[in-house]
């Protein structure tokens, strides 16, 4: 089990992660989401030691991954862009990846290679949808358990984006490796993610899983009577999605019997629960424009 | 503690540069020694077909003159030079400073420019690994240039009509050729250390430059600060500080400048000190730059990559640092270009030094902040 223990940072005297705490079991795919500046990618930046934390530890099996790098062959980062190893055509990334990670499945890697009809060539004559596949190739075919990724959908196609969300599905359903993902792709994460983790300004907001992720908001259609009541469009606790005539669209952050009350108050004259997507979720949760996260 | 994957991956981002400072290297070793011979060709052939125009100066008949005889300092013939000026000392050292603050900021400083550096720092190596093995790529690369080219020049000079200049001197040669090697690597581990400095391999330069000048540099600030408000002190002191162990330690442009290369082959004396101190004083500072540079290196703040300065705690120092120093700068500058000097222009020029390093200081430490993702 990968455990992430109080991990807190300072950068410019301004807190980036402030008391972080999860852990990620056997086969797990976890959506990391949060707003710009989160601090979604510190977090993962911290996790494989790029950037020291001022106190809190990553403990894997019982060791610090701090202070045993070698724990780092079971915990792969792999970055938003595949700029680290642009001057390296395909075939050297390998050598290196294989000299690197004794556990590297080339076999594992050609067979990824060949389905997506990638050329050896330098990868930054790749696409960027080839660069990603690439990448996280690479980073698959290490067989390691756990993989943090950040942003791996970032910028690519919806094919290119289908063929990553596959690829990470294969490697869980068939390694029982666990994958971090960071992504503002809410509507992907939701196809693949078994728990989600909200991060706001450097704190965990919420851990849960995407089912209770779901259930934990609400998002109800009213139709009233007369007109929607001026008393709910100023509530502070629900988020107006829309209102056309006598229909309003609001989501609320806790299904509360106060709310339920307030609505049965006014009369209502039709109530329909609309199933929360999780960005849904994130929007009411960690509020913002969901285009914005 | 050394790995050959890191190698492997080193090597591919500075084979290029490797290989061009051995091609140079080469070039520099042996070029101006083949030149400075065709010089003395020259001068000879031309004492030769006009001893009237030397008579002040060559003695002797030219004609019963051998080669030998023009490079004989004791005798009366006319003296062309000696061993010294074959050694292309000056050259050598000029590349090793360019190369070894390449190669550096690239192993570091363009690393942190891109993702390189998470990408490394994310493999499961330590970060004392990742720091040795680009330490020890640079200086491999500064063995090859010194072993290659030095033994080309030693038998360019061995197969020539001068080889006699060699001849009680071959020690000494290999101890100048020890010497350049030394002061290679010094180079380059300072400029590795200060990769640790700048975030990023322009930055990593300027730290390169601040370093090499730094020790000299605030010493002639001070000199010159002093000699401004009272001129006719003795400055005897500045003198020894120049010439001291401790600062031929600390500056390794300082150890150059108080290795005289003539007086080596010339005196026992000096050849002594060159031996003990001469090629001591790198070995010490390549030891402190190597330690200082792995401890920062495995201290440096990874979130500031981009940034002129990579510890941000220290920010206020390096400040005051900047300002001092070009304060001094502005004085010493002001009272310099006017006669009589003056500790009222000194003072202006202070003032102004003081304020415009207090600008750039803001704009290099503050501002200047390649933004990368963090």
């Amino acid at each position: 089990m990968l455990t992430v223990e109080h991990l807190s940072k300072k950068i410019d005297r301004q807190t980036v992660l402030d008391g972080i705490d999860f852990s990620v079991e056997p086969g797990e795919i976890i959506a990391l989401v949060g707003r710009n500046g989160a601090g979604k990618t510190t977090l993962l930046r911290t996790m494989v030691g790029i950037i020291r934390p001022d106190t809190g530890d990553v403990v894997y099996g019982k060791k610090s991954i701090f202070k045993d790098a070698g724990l780092k062959r079971d915990v792969i980062f792999v970055p938003d862009s595949a700029d680290a190893l642009k001057h390296y055509t395909v075939d050297e990334a390998v050598g290196l990846y294989e000299s690197i990670y004794p556990s590297f499945s080339r076999s594992a890697f050609r067979e990824t290679l060949t389905r997506y009809n990638i050329e050896n060539k330098k990868i930054r004559q790749l696409s960027k949808g080839q660069k990603a596949l690439v990448t996280l190739s690479l980073a698959f075919a290490v067989q390691a358990k756990y993989y943090l990724l950040d942003e791996p959908t970032d910028g690519l196609d919806v094919v290119a984006k289908s063929d990553v969300l596959k690829l990470m599905i294969a490697q869980v359903e068939s390694r029982n490796c666990s994958i971090i993902v960071s992504s503002h792709q809410l509507h992907e994460l939701e196809r693949i993610a078994d728990k989600v983790i909200m991060i706001e300004t450097g704190r965990v907001k919420a851990i849960m899983s995407l089912e209770e992720a779901r259930t934990s908001s609400v998002k109800w259609q009213v139709v009233f009577n007369d007109h929607v009541p001026v008393e709910l469009l100023e509530r502070k606790d629900i988020e107006i999605v829309s209102v056309t005539g006598r229909v309003v669209l609001f989501m609320a952050k806790e299904r509360t019997e106060e709310l339920e009350a307030f609505i049965d108050a006014h009369d209502p004259m039709l109530i329909e629960e609309i199933p929360m997507s999780l960005e849904d979720v994130f929007r009411v949760q960690l509020g913002g424009e969901a285009h914005a996260v | 503690m050394l790995s050959k994957v890191l190698l492997k991956k080193d090597w591919k981002q500075v084979s290029l540069l490797w290989i061009l400072l051995v091609f140079l290297g080469v070039v520099a070793f042996t070029v101006p020694v083949w030149t400075q011979m065709q010089v003395y060709e020259e001068q000879i052939r031309n004492i030769q077909e006009n001893p009237s125009d030397y008579l002040d100066v060559v003695q002797e008949d030219v004609e019963t003159m051998n080669t030998e005889d023009f490079f004989n300092s004791n005798s009366d013939y006319g003296y062309l030079g000696g061993l010294e000026a074959l050694i292309p000392m000056g050259v050598v050292l000029f590349l090793y400073v360019i190369f070894g603050a390449l190669m550096a900021s690239v192993l570091i400083g363009s690393e942190r420019n891109s993702q390189m550096s998470d990408f490394s720092m994310s493999l499961p190596y330590t970060r004392t690994q990742l720091y040795i093995s680009k330490w020890v790529i640079g200086i491999t690369g500064i063995i090859a240039t010194t072993l290659v080219g030095g033994t080309l020049m030693f038998l360019i000079i061995r197969l020539s009509d001068y080889s006699f200049l060699l001849e009680g001197n071959e020690m000494k040669v290999l101890g100048l050729i020890l010497f350049l090697l030394l002061s290679g690597i010094s180079f380059f581990s300072v400029s590795l250390w200060m990769g640790s400095f700048g975030g990023e391999a322009i930055s990593q330069v300027v730290w390169t430059f601040v370093a090499l000048v730094f020790p000299m540099g605030i010493l002639l600030l001070i000199q010159g600060s002093l000699f401004a408000f009272s001129p006719n002190a003795s400055y005897l002191f500045f003198e020894e500080a120049f010439e001291s162990v401790p600062m031929r330690i600390l500056s390794p442009l300082n150890n150059i400048i108080n290795t005289d290369m003539y007086l080596i082959f010339d005196s026992r004396a000096e050849w002594t000190e060159f031996l003990t101190i001469g090629l001591s004083s790198p070995i010490i500072f390549i030891v402190l730059t190597f330690g200082l540079g792995l401890w920062m290196f495995k201290e440096s703040p990874q979130e500031n990559n981009g940034r002129f300065f990579m510890f941000s705690n220290w920010l206020w120092l390096i400040h005051i640092i900047i300002i001092i120093c070009f304060a001094m700068f502005g004085g010493v500058f002001f009272s310099g270009i006017f006669y009589p000097q003056s500790v009222t222009l000194y003072l202006v020029g202070f003032v102004i030094g003081a304020f415009l390093a207090h600008l750039l200081a803001k704009r290099l430490l503050y501002r200047f902040n390649l933004k990368l993702k963090s």
